[in-house]
């Protein structure tokens, strides 16, 4: 019959229709797992960072634990803190390279979380724009300063050098971008001055649009920009996955002080960077970056909280139980030769 | 080939390349670097990298993974729903301030409730994006079924069917000539979203990608990768738009 035939092509389309979505449902799922994801039984420890020279043991991590055996560790870039922050509360990482500020804050925050590790130090620089005229600190008053956060080292050194200079606070113009905007915002003019970490201020300087006019370790020697923060409760769940994670991350460091051209090759890639630009970030001016003061120190963390107190980011300067150093006091520093030793100390058990 | 395939062929193409002329008259002309706005030439150099490191195809595989599952399930939600909904009057009373409510929230907002929720990696962004693409369906089909001529639900009456038989045999049907062109439009902006939902912790996709590149100040590869998505757009409508052919479908063009 005539409607029946119909009816029946039409049952016959929907059947069509559905077998084909489901079809691509498969082969699309097929093939985003296997190129999206990296099938493994190791177990993984996931790190959060931004990609900062300080962060730099996070790509190199990840690197050197890629070809191997036993832990693997995974980085993940983000591109927030508060997403980071969010992240490792609920587990997804294990642990996060991030701003210094803001680990007291979360710390207050009830969140449980433990410094166990020093980010490379020196490496942040403020520059302003070429065509201003700034010679001191105090040629950018009233100017446009960005840092990264509110909650960051930048901000506080900010604030520090406002008060030495003598510059009222209505006087001070600070605001809030995220570091790749910055070198965009100074190239076209909206902004005067910015600090931030390496490889972002290189960005401007290497382009010729913006001026040093300090780098960080000239007015706070031992500036912190980013540390490495991991849950009290993994730490009492996998003590030897952490041990590993910090000792690794130290021998890192102190791998890439040595071959600098390497490791700018290997973070440029995870950065997603031009080469030339991580190079000069690590190797301008020589022997900038400090890597080897890794170990966490409570009266930092204090006076970091206390300026935090000072400059009303924070009603309370309380950071008990924040630094836990163990780890990164009892790191085997030895026998770091070439990259695999990173992970592979000569006499590990 | 007969004329007026050419023309449907090359008419689409002649405006490509007038925009493609305008884009690189700009690019000379505004005296932006290379690196802040790149000229088409540097655009195609990128995307020749891009294709030939397998990078563009893995990204866009993640892409078209998120966005599948994520139009699937506001399918597979919204149209059953919004057939219900239609039909049971009280219920469309009830609701319909709620849908109404969420319905102009962005996807972006939903961004720190997709992280706490689903955690990072594909699954808050599936979830953005089928909140994008639920809500048109869902409104589309109480809409269409509002519509539908109230003789079919007395023949239903006639012949005694079950919910269940109005459902799939009245319902359906006479809405479907109305939802098809929704699907095309979820389909349009569950695509549309991929960018902001891969703003979050993924490490693939064609949002990931743009975000990547242009915190590394690679416009080019940004260029690319917009390029990209306009393209999978396009071949995404015009496999939906096939949908529109069914015979038993096109009865009711509304």
């Amino acid at each position: 019959m005539g409607s029946g035939t119909k009816l029946l092509q039409r049952v016959t389309t929907g059947w069509r229709i559905l077998i084909v979505a489901l079809v691509w449902l498969g082969i699309i799922t097929w093939l985003h797992f296997s190129f999206n994801f990296e099938v493994t039984n190791r177990p993984i420890l996931r790190m959060g960072y931004m990609p900062v020279v300080a962060n730099l043991a996070c790509p190199l991590l990840d690197y050197a634990s890629e070809g191997q055996q036993g832990l693997r560790f995974e980085a993940l870039k983000f591109s927030s803190f508060a997403e980071m922050g969010e992240a490792l509360r609920k587990g997804d990482i294990q642990a996060a390279f991030i701003i210094a500020p803001l680990s007291v804050v979360l710390h207050q925050q009830g969140a449980g979380v433990r410094i166990v590790y020093i980010g490379n130090r020196h490496e942040s620089t403020l520059v302003y724009r070429k065509d201003l005229n700034v010679k001191s600190f105090a040629d950018l008053a009233g100017k446009s300063i960005a840092v990264p956060l509110r909650y960051s080292g930048h901000n506080l050194c900010i604030r520090r050098l406002a008060e030495q200079f003598g510059i009222a606070d209505a006087n001070l113009n600070i605001v809030e971008i995220n570091p790749p905007d910055m070198a965009a915002a100074l190239a076209v003019g909206s902004l005067d001055a910015y600090f931030v970490g390496e490889p972002f201020a290189a960005k401007t300087v290497l382009a010729g649009e913006s001026k040093v006019l300090y780098y960080v370790e000239q007015v706070w020697p031992d500036f912190i920009c980013n540390l490495m923060i991991v849950r009290k409760d993994f730490i009492d769940t996998n003590p030897n996955h952490v041990r590993l994670l910090v000792q690794g991350a130290a021998r890192s460091g102190l791998w890439a002080s040595k071959h600098p051209k390497e490791a700018a090759k290997i973070a440029s890639k995870y950065w997603n960077q031009p080469l030339e630009i991580v190079e000069y970030a690590l190797t301008q001016p020589p022997d900038r970056t400090v890597y080897n003061r890794f170990v966490p120190k409570e009266d930092e963390i204090r006076f970091m909280a206390d300026l935090m107190v000072h400059f009303k980011l924070l009603t309370c300067n309380d950071t008990s139980g924040l630094v836990y150093d163990k780890f990164a006091v009892e790191a085997d520093l030895k026998g770091i030769t070439d990259f695999g030793s990173i992970l592979n100390p000569p006499d590990a058990n | 080939m007969d004329w007026e395939q050419i023309k449907r062929f090359v008419l689409p193409l002649l405006v490509f390349v007038v925009v493609g002329g305008i884009w690189e008259f700009l690019a000379a002309v505004t005296g932006w670097s290379s690196a802040v706005f790149p000229t088409p030439r540097a655009a195609a150099s990128g995307m020749w990298q891009l294709i030939v490191d397998g990078t563009l195809v893995k990204h866009s595989v993640a892409s078209l993974y998120r966005v599948t599952v994520g139009f699937y399930l506001s399918v597979i939600i919204a149209l059953p729903l919004g057939m219900i909904l239609g039909w049971w009057k009280t219920g469309q009373l009830m609701f319909n301030s709620m849908i109404q409510f969420l319905r102009p929230i962005s996807p972006l907002a939903w961004i720190p409730l997709a992280l706490l929720w689903f955690g990072i990696g594909d699954r808050p962004a599936i979830f953005l994006i089928f909140l994008a693409a639920f809500f048109p369906l869902l409104v589309s089909t109480i809409n269409a079924v509002n519509h539908i001529n109230s003789l079919y639900f007395q023949v239903a009456a006639n012949f005694n069917f079950t919910r269940f038989e109005t459902l799939t045999k009245i319902i359906f049907p006479a809405v479907l000539p109305a939802v098809l062109p929704a699907l095309r439009i979820s389909l349009g902006v569950a695509w549309l979203v991929v960018v902001a939902a891969e703003m979050i912790a993924v490490k693939s996709g064609l949002g990931y990608l743009i975000i990547d590149s242009r915190n590394a100040l690679r416009m080019d590869y940004v260029m690319d990768a917009m390029i990209a998505i306009g393209l999978i757009g396009i071949c995404l409508d015009r496999i939906i738009v096939q949908l529109h052919r069914i015979k038993s479908v096109a009865w009711g063009s509304v």
